[in-house]
């Protein structure tokens, strides 16, 4: 892939990431529990993981992360944020390569799990409240459940354009 | 490791978090709450000597919260914040999770009954 075919394929992934997240906030939330949520722009990340590799993945993930927040009004929102991306973009980061495409959806879920113990343990930090671990568990088990969701749904994606783009990827 | 084998070690993981939260100690009969900003003790207050429902309005860095005090209940009733939760959390439930608004910072939660902790 050119340099210029790739920057451009980055930059469509970093403005669908930002739409999906975009979208989701619109959604009505899923529990009262802080944290749940789908995760769609996720699949992006994923996306990027297994097509252009680690580095753009992280730039999708920061891109997606300080631009959501500035445009959707949630820069307060940014330290449990990052917190939880920059957590299961090192899990995705430490263990793409020991885990095949076909089973992508466990490395979702992975990563979500970590994504959600990443903003529990900045908002315990932040917030000084202890009590705030007793959300691990539902959020394990919600991370689990969004991870399983996304990671088919990335997992899916990249089959199907294996057999129209395949040149996408950079390894399997 | 096989596909059968993750779903089976993620269905554990599931059963033993719905176990820790179905132990999780839920102490009963508590009437006094705390609100905390950015870490800082804002009000304590015993919902148990709460007559007429009133509310807090509450601004920090240019963001607010309304928190409405009824006889024996506390809740977030509006937000300016872009994710609702706090509000969505409803009442705060004898025994139950603290309500919390992560971008404001604010922390609304049970503690011990001071007149319990005296006579202890």
């Amino acid at each position: 892939m050119t340099k210029t075919r790739r920057l451009t394929v980055l930059a469509l992934l970093c403005a669908v990431a930002l739409v999906m997240f975009t979208i989701e906030l619109q959604l009505p939330s899923l529990t009262s529990v802080p944290g749940i949520k789908l995760g769609l722009s996720n699949i992006v990340t994923l996306f990027t993981m297994y097509t252009l590799g680690p580095g753009s993945a992280l730039t999708v993930l920061g891109i997606r992360v300080i631009l959501g927040g500035i445009l959707t009004g949630q820069v307060g929102a940014l330290a449990y944020s990052l917190s939880g991306g920059l957590l299961a973009y090192l899990v995705l980061f430490l263990l793409c390569r020991r885990i095949p495409v076909k089973q992508l959806w466990v490395l979702s879920v992975l990563s979500a799990i970590s994504h959600n113990v990443g903003q529990i343990l900045a908002a315990v930090a932040i917030s000084q409240t202890p009590e705030l671990w007793w959300y691990l568990p539902v959020l394990v088990i919600s991370g689990i459940v969004t991870g399983a969701f996304t990671g088919l749904a990335a997992q899916f994606l990249l089959f199907r354009l294996e057999k129209t783009h395949g040149y996408l990827f950079s390894k399997k | 490791m096989k596909t059968r084998s993750w779903i089976l070690l993620f269905v554990l993981l599931m059963a033993l978090c719905a176990g820790v939260l179905l132990l999780r100690p839920r102490p009963q009969g508590q009437t006094t709450v705390c609100i905390y900003q950015d870490g800082q003790l804002l009000e304590t207050i015993d919902l148990s000597q709460v007559e007429a429902p009133y509310t807090i309005p509450l601004t920090w860095k240019g963001s607010t919260n309304e928190i409405t005090v009824s006889p024996g209940s506390i809740a977030v009733t509006w937000a300016d914040c872009g994710c609702q939760t706090c509000v969505n959390h409803g009442p705060l439930q004898p025994g139950g999770m603290p309500i919390i608004c992560l971008p404001n910072r604010l922390v609304i939660k049970w503690v011990q009954d001071p007149v319990v902790d005296a006579v202890a």
